[in-house]
Protein backbone atom coordinates (compact mmCIF):
# COMPACT_ATOMS: atom_id res chain seq x y z
CA UNK A 1 0.00 0.00 0.00
CA UNK A 2 2.67 2.38 0.96
CA UNK A 3 4.37 1.76 -2.56
CA UNK A 4 1.72 2.52 -4.09
CA UNK A 5 0.75 5.66 -2.40
CA UNK A 6 4.38 6.81 -3.19
CA UNK A 7 3.96 5.88 -7.04
CA UNK A 8 0.82 7.92 -7.06
CA UNK A 9 2.63 11.15 -5.59
CA UNK A 10 5.47 10.44 -7.81
CA UNK A 11 3.15 10.72 -10.80
CA UNK A 12 1.16 13.28 -9.43
CA UNK A 13 4.23 15.61 -9.53
CA UNK A 14 5.24 14.95 -12.42
CA UNK A 15 2.40 15.50 -14.59
CA UNK A 16 2.01 19.04 -12.76
CA UNK A 17 5.34 19.54 -14.13
CA UNK A 18 4.19 18.52 -18.14
CA UNK A 19 1.42 20.89 -17.51
CA UNK A 20 3.40 24.03 -16.01
CA UNK A 21 6.08 23.64 -18.85
CA UNK A 22 2.97 23.51 -21.27
CA UNK A 23 1.64 26.77 -20.02
CA UNK A 24 5.35 28.60 -20.36
CA UNK A 25 5.59 27.61 -23.69
CA UNK A 26 1.88 28.63 -24.76
CA UNK A 27 1.54 32.82 -23.93
CA UNK A 28 -2.65 32.47 -24.13
CA UNK A 29 -3.81 29.57 -23.78
CA UNK A 30 -6.93 28.49 -26.10
CA UNK A 31 -8.16 25.64 -27.96
CA UNK A 32 -6.74 27.42 -30.98
CA UNK A 33 -3.24 28.59 -30.74
CA UNK A 34 -1.92 28.39 -33.84
CA UNK A 35 -2.15 32.16 -35.09
CA UNK A 36 0.73 34.39 -35.13
CA UNK A 37 1.42 38.20 -34.88
CA UNK A 38 4.04 39.94 -36.77
CA UNK A 39 4.92 43.42 -35.28
CA UNK A 40 7.03 45.43 -37.65
CA UNK A 41 8.97 47.98 -37.00
CA UNK A 42 10.35 51.35 -38.88
CA UNK A 43 12.61 53.96 -37.13
CA UNK A 44 12.79 57.07 -37.74
CA UNK A 45 15.20 59.86 -36.83
CA UNK A 46 18.36 60.31 -36.63
CA UNK A 47 18.60 58.48 -33.05
CA UNK A 48 17.24 55.35 -33.01
CA UNK A 49 15.79 52.81 -30.81
CA UNK A 50 16.78 49.38 -31.65
CA UNK A 51 15.56 47.53 -28.29
CA UNK A 52 12.18 47.48 -27.49
CA UNK A 53 9.74 45.15 -25.69
CA UNK A 54 6.33 44.40 -27.04
CA UNK A 55 3.81 43.88 -24.52
CA UNK A 56 0.47 42.35 -25.32
CA UNK A 57 -2.68 42.79 -23.23
CA UNK A 58 -0.14 44.24 -20.86
CA UNK A 59 0.74 40.42 -19.66
CA UNK A 60 3.15 39.35 -22.45
CA UNK A 61 5.88 40.44 -23.26
CA UNK A 62 8.81 39.94 -25.91
CA UNK A 63 11.80 41.92 -26.90
CA UNK A 64 12.75 43.01 -30.53
CA UNK A 65 16.45 42.13 -29.52
CA UNK A 66 17.73 44.94 -31.73
CA UNK A 67 15.13 43.19 -35.49
CA UNK A 68 13.27 44.95 -36.89
CA UNK A 69 10.36 42.89 -36.00
CA UNK A 70 8.86 40.73 -33.58
CA UNK A 71 7.09 37.25 -34.17
CA UNK A 72 4.50 35.84 -31.64
CA UNK A 73 3.21 32.68 -32.39
CA UNK A 74 0.51 30.31 -30.64
CA UNK A 75 -1.70 33.40 -30.13
CA UNK A 76 -5.49 32.32 -29.58
CA UNK A 77 -8.22 34.34 -31.57
CA UNK A 78 -9.10 37.84 -30.13
CA UNK A 79 -8.56 41.00 -30.11
CA UNK A 80 -4.79 42.21 -28.34
CA UNK A 81 -3.89 45.43 -27.13
CA UNK A 82 -0.08 46.26 -28.40
CA UNK A 83 2.27 48.75 -26.18
CA UNK A 84 5.89 48.93 -25.83
CA UNK A 85 8.39 49.41 -22.90
CA UNK A 86 12.16 50.26 -23.00
CA UNK A 87 11.16 53.22 -25.50
CA UNK A 88 14.09 55.46 -25.04
CA UNK A 89 13.77 58.68 -23.82
CA UNK A 90 14.17 60.66 -27.22
CA UNK A 91 11.57 58.41 -29.00
CA UNK A 92 7.60 57.71 -29.01
CA UNK A 93 5.44 55.02 -30.65
CA UNK A 94 3.94 56.99 -33.86
CA UNK A 95 0.36 57.57 -33.07
CA UNK A 96 0.20 56.86 -29.56
CA UNK A 97 1.84 53.96 -27.11
CA UNK A 98 -1.10 51.46 -27.24
CA UNK A 99 -2.94 49.83 -30.47
CA UNK A 100 -5.43 46.98 -30.86
CA UNK A 101 -5.47 44.23 -33.08
CA UNK A 102 -7.57 41.54 -33.92
CA UNK A 103 -6.28 37.95 -35.00
CA UNK A 104 -8.57 35.63 -36.24
CA UNK A 105 -8.85 32.17 -37.86
CA UNK A 106 -5.49 30.62 -39.70
CA UNK A 107 -4.55 34.59 -39.92
CA UNK A 108 -0.78 35.66 -40.24
CA UNK A 109 -1.54 38.88 -38.99
CA UNK A 110 1.03 41.54 -39.62
CA UNK A 111 1.38 45.34 -38.09
CA UNK A 112 3.50 47.95 -38.54
CA UNK A 113 4.87 50.44 -35.61
CA UNK A 114 6.79 53.74 -36.67
CA UNK A 115 9.20 54.66 -33.56
CA UNK A 116 10.15 58.23 -33.97
CA UNK A 117 13.59 59.25 -32.53
CA UNK A 118 15.22 62.49 -32.18
CA UNK A 119 18.47 63.92 -30.52
CA UNK A 120 18.49 64.09 -27.47
CA UNK A 121 19.46 68.13 -26.02
CA UNK A 122 21.19 68.25 -22.99
CA UNK A 123 22.18 70.59 -20.40
CA UNK A 124 24.53 69.77 -18.18
CA UNK A 125 25.29 72.10 -15.37
CA UNK A 126 28.61 71.19 -13.42
CA UNK A 127 28.44 72.95 -9.76
CA UNK A 128 30.59 72.55 -6.21
CA UNK A 129 29.31 70.69 -3.24
CA UNK A 130 30.77 71.01 -0.29
CA UNK A 131 30.09 67.61 1.90
CA UNK A 132 32.30 67.89 5.30
CA UNK A 133 34.07 70.33 4.49
CA UNK A 134 35.51 69.40 1.06
CA UNK A 135 34.22 70.82 -2.71
CA UNK A 136 33.15 68.21 -4.78
CA UNK A 137 32.57 68.41 -8.01
CA UNK A 138 28.99 67.59 -9.76
CA UNK A 139 27.35 67.70 -13.00
CA UNK A 140 23.70 67.40 -13.27
CA UNK A 141 22.16 66.10 -16.65
CA UNK A 142 18.84 67.39 -17.63
CA UNK A 143 17.02 65.89 -20.69
CA UNK A 144 14.55 67.77 -23.33
CA UNK A 145 14.21 70.36 -20.59
CA UNK A 146 13.27 68.25 -18.05
CA UNK A 147 13.33 70.46 -15.07
CA UNK A 148 11.46 69.78 -12.03
CA UNK A 149 8.89 71.98 -11.22
CA UNK A 150 8.64 74.17 -8.18
CA UNK B 1 32.65 95.19 -24.57
CA UNK B 2 33.35 94.39 -20.88
CA UNK B 3 30.96 93.89 -17.85
CA UNK B 4 32.42 94.34 -14.55
CA UNK B 5 31.37 95.80 -10.76
CA UNK B 6 33.46 98.92 -9.57
CA UNK B 7 33.12 101.75 -6.52
CA UNK B 8 33.49 104.76 -8.78
CA UNK B 9 30.43 106.20 -7.50
CA UNK B 10 31.03 104.76 -3.77
CA UNK B 11 28.94 102.01 -3.78
CA UNK B 12 28.90 98.72 -6.09
CA UNK B 13 27.64 99.38 -9.50
CA UNK B 14 27.57 97.49 -12.78
CA UNK B 15 29.56 99.19 -15.60
CA UNK B 16 29.66 98.55 -19.25
CA UNK B 17 33.45 99.69 -21.19
CA UNK B 18 34.20 98.83 -24.16
CA UNK B 19 37.52 96.56 -24.78
CA UNK B 20 39.84 99.65 -25.68
CA UNK B 21 38.49 101.16 -22.28
CA UNK B 22 36.41 104.48 -23.50
CA UNK B 23 32.48 105.12 -23.15
CA UNK B 24 32.84 103.51 -19.58
CA UNK B 25 29.01 103.86 -18.35
CA UNK B 26 26.86 102.73 -15.62
CA UNK B 27 23.89 100.47 -15.82
CA UNK B 28 22.99 99.26 -12.63
CA UNK B 29 22.42 103.15 -10.86
CA UNK B 30 21.57 102.42 -7.35
CA UNK B 31 22.82 103.30 -4.04
CA UNK B 32 22.50 99.36 -2.96
CA UNK B 33 25.19 96.83 -3.66
CA UNK B 34 25.16 96.10 -7.58
CA UNK B 35 27.71 92.83 -8.37
CA UNK B 36 28.76 90.05 -10.23
CA UNK B 37 27.51 90.77 -13.89
CA UNK B 38 27.19 87.77 -16.41
CA UNK B 39 26.70 88.85 -20.33
CA UNK B 40 24.10 86.23 -22.02
CA UNK B 41 25.91 84.16 -25.01
CA UNK B 42 23.66 86.56 -27.10
CA UNK B 43 24.78 89.82 -25.95
CA UNK B 44 21.65 91.58 -25.43
CA UNK B 45 21.00 91.09 -21.36
CA UNK B 46 23.05 91.14 -18.48
CA UNK B 47 22.05 89.37 -15.54
CA UNK B 48 23.71 90.49 -12.22
CA UNK B 49 22.73 90.51 -8.33
CA UNK B 50 21.51 93.09 -6.36
CA UNK B 51 20.63 94.04 -2.77
CA UNK B 52 18.10 96.97 -4.05
CA UNK B 53 15.14 95.51 -2.39
CA UNK B 54 16.41 94.54 0.78
CA UNK B 55 18.39 91.14 -0.33
CA UNK B 56 20.08 89.75 -2.97
CA UNK B 57 18.07 89.03 -5.94
CA UNK B 58 18.81 88.49 -9.53
CA UNK B 59 18.30 91.03 -12.08
CA UNK B 60 18.07 91.51 -15.90
CA UNK B 61 19.14 94.63 -17.74
CA UNK B 62 20.17 95.32 -21.38
CA UNK B 63 23.95 96.53 -22.01
CA UNK B 64 22.50 100.24 -21.85
CA UNK B 65 20.64 100.05 -18.61
CA UNK B 66 17.31 99.37 -20.03
CA UNK B 67 14.39 96.75 -19.55
CA UNK B 68 15.59 95.99 -15.93
CA UNK B 69 13.68 92.69 -15.02
CA UNK B 70 13.87 91.19 -11.69
CA UNK B 71 14.02 87.47 -11.91
CA UNK B 72 14.06 86.49 -8.55
CA UNK B 73 11.96 87.63 -5.92
CA UNK B 74 12.45 85.79 -2.26
CA UNK B 75 13.42 86.83 1.16
CA UNK B 76 17.06 84.58 0.97
CA UNK B 77 19.85 85.40 -1.04
CA UNK B 78 19.79 84.30 -4.79
CA UNK B 79 23.13 84.93 -6.42
CA UNK B 80 25.51 83.46 -8.77
CA UNK B 81 23.81 83.85 -12.13
CA UNK B 82 24.60 81.76 -15.20
CA UNK B 83 22.87 81.60 -18.58
CA UNK B 84 22.07 78.95 -20.43
CA UNK B 85 23.71 78.79 -23.94
CA UNK B 86 20.18 79.96 -25.63
CA UNK B 87 20.00 83.16 -23.35
CA UNK B 88 17.08 81.86 -22.26
CA UNK B 89 17.16 80.26 -18.69
CA UNK B 90 19.13 81.45 -15.91
CA UNK B 91 20.66 78.72 -13.29
CA UNK B 92 21.66 80.52 -10.13
CA UNK B 93 22.54 79.77 -6.28
CA UNK B 94 19.37 80.17 -3.28
CA UNK B 95 19.45 79.08 0.23
CA UNK B 96 15.64 79.51 0.02
CA UNK B 97 14.73 76.56 0.93
CA UNK B 98 17.49 76.12 4.07
CA UNK B 99 20.33 75.61 2.18
CA UNK B 100 22.21 76.54 -0.63
CA UNK B 101 20.89 74.76 -3.88
CA UNK B 102 21.29 75.47 -7.66
CA UNK B 103 17.78 76.67 -9.49
CA UNK B 104 16.60 77.34 -12.85
CA UNK B 105 14.70 80.15 -14.01
CA UNK B 106 13.44 81.40 -17.65
CA UNK B 107 15.12 84.73 -17.92
CA UNK B 108 11.91 86.90 -17.48
CA UNK B 109 11.43 85.08 -13.99
CA UNK B 110 8.94 82.84 -14.29
CA UNK B 111 8.70 78.70 -13.90
CA UNK B 112 11.74 78.80 -11.44
CA UNK B 113 12.45 74.99 -10.52
CA UNK B 114 15.30 73.85 -7.99
CA UNK B 115 17.95 71.42 -9.68
CA UNK B 116 19.11 70.16 -6.86
CA UNK B 117 17.59 68.94 -3.38
CA UNK B 118 20.60 68.03 -1.14
CA UNK B 119 21.48 69.36 2.72
CA UNK B 120 25.22 69.92 1.59
CA UNK B 121 25.55 73.50 -0.27
CA UNK B 122 25.50 73.89 -3.48
CA UNK B 123 26.69 76.50 -5.48
CA UNK B 124 28.95 77.72 -8.12
CA UNK B 125 27.00 76.25 -11.30
CA UNK B 126 28.55 76.41 -15.27
CA UNK B 127 26.15 75.78 -17.92
CA UNK B 128 27.03 73.44 -20.57
CA UNK B 129 24.04 72.52 -23.43
CA UNK B 130 24.28 70.03 -26.36
CA UNK B 131 22.44 68.44 -28.88
CA UNK B 132 23.85 64.68 -28.29
CA UNK B 133 22.86 61.68 -31.30
CA UNK B 134 23.13 58.81 -28.96
CA UNK B 135 20.11 56.53 -27.01
CA UNK B 136 18.98 58.24 -23.88
CA UNK B 137 17.64 55.92 -21.53
CA UNK B 138 14.93 56.94 -19.19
Amino acid sequence: MKHLILLFAISFLFSAFISCSDNASNPVSSTEEKESLTVDFARNGPDQDFYLTLVLNDTLRFSSSGSNNIIVNNLADGTYQLSFEDVRANCSVEGGNLSEIEISNDEVATTSIAIDCKAAFIDEILFVRTENGQHNLYVMVLINNSYPAI
Amino acid sequence: MVAFTGKAEGNNEIYIINADGSNKRNISMHPANDTDPVWSPDNSRIAFVSSRDGNKEIYIVDPEGNGMIRVTANPATDNRPVWNPFSSLIAFVSDRNGNKDIFVSNRDGSQQAQLTLNPEFDSKPVWHSQWRYHCVYK
